[in-house]
């Protein structure tokens, strides 16, 4: 289900597959995603969709009930490395270098908002991946992205020990 | 209800102290963010905590709960600065991430690099024991409110 866009380099194939079942279990590993409410929707071979519940706590402006831009850049990024995992088809440790995101207009008070990610390119070390949000209607965006990851191929895997 | 936003950022305007504002917003208060000032501008503190890690291996800190520090630093900052009342809007935020950010207090401040009518340009730094080693930095854009103008 995963992995079409590159062909897995030998260093990544110590690491747990990419399934919906490990995302699950990494995003359940990770407090602020647990924090945040967010939850893996659908996952494709180089593309993820996540939904991020709304929640009174992570308003950013008590006089609209706005969320928080913060809470929308932790989605995207988390989101990005899902898309990159499911583009290179296995769990590979990996870092944001470089987030952009464009707050079209804000999100609407008392709505998920879903976001979806692509993972672009690959290269040995780097993933460019790209990322829209929105709140009912995917073609009425509030968020547009883009991330750039670095792959950590010798680092320890997250999601479970590697097999020696 | 209790007091708006707006009545706190007046009262901090006269007595100095922006924590009351900082803890109006709900997401800063969820971060456990801090705040306190030194002459160029506050200085918003995030104590380290469980619920803000993203990767539990190293650990440290989720990329984007950093970003949401430099953001949240880059709008007290423009409410100190007296710029605006209410919480401005987020245009577009550019984070570097340059080292890994362990589960420690994390320190951020902003500057206004350029400053419109209707649009502040702001730049953000956030360290941890070392200002000289920051962690990550984000160039912002937000809208000004009008009404304040």
């Amino acid at each position: 289900m995963a992995g079409a866009l590159v062909k897995p380099r030998p260093e990544w194939l110590r690491f747990p597959a990419t399934t919906m079942a490990s995302m699950a279990e990494m995003e359940e590993s990770i407090p602020q995603i647990k924090a945040l409410g967010i939850r893996i929707e659908s996952m494709g071979d180089a593309v993820a969709q996540s939904r991020l519940p709304y929640d009174a706590p992570l308003v950013g402006d008590p006089e609209t009930g706005v969320l928080h831009g913060g809470v929308i850049t932790t989605q995207i990024d988390n989101l990005c490395a899902v898309a990159l995992h499911a583009a290179i088809g296995h769990a590979v440790p990996c870092v944001t270098i470089d987030l952009r995101v464009e707050y079209l207009k804000p999100a609407a008070p008392g709505l998920d908002v879903i976001a979806r990610a692509e993972c672009r390119k690959v290269t040995s070390q780097l993933a460019f991946i790209a990322a829209t949000a929105w709140n009912v209607d995917e073609n009425d965006p509030i968020a547009f992205a883009s991330c750039t990851y670095m792959l950590l191929p010798e680092r320890e895997s997250r999601a479970t020990t590697p097999k020696t | 209800m209790t007091a708006t936003l707006v009545d706190a950022v007046r009262a901090a305007r006269e007595t100095g102290d922006y924590q009351t504002v900082l803890e109006s917003i709900p997401y800063m208060k969820f971060l456990g963010l801090v705040v306190e000032a030194d002459e160029k501008g506050p200085i918003c503190r995030m104590p380290g905590s469980d619920h803000i890690i993203g990767n539990p291996v190293l650990p440290a800190i989720h990329g984007g709960v950093v970003g949401a520090l430099l953001e949240s630093t880059a709008i007290m900052h423009i409410m100190w600065s007296r710029e605006s009342l209410h919480v401005p809007k987020i245009i577009n935020l550019t984070v570097e991430y340059l080292r890994s950010a362990r589960v420690v207090d994390t320190y951020a401040q902003a500057v206004i690099t350029k400053q419109g009518r209707r649009i502040a340009n702001m730049r953000v730094e956030a360290w941890q024991a070392d200002r000289e080693k920051p962690v990550a930095a984000a160039h912002a854009h937000f809208l000004l409110p009008r009404e304040d103008a």
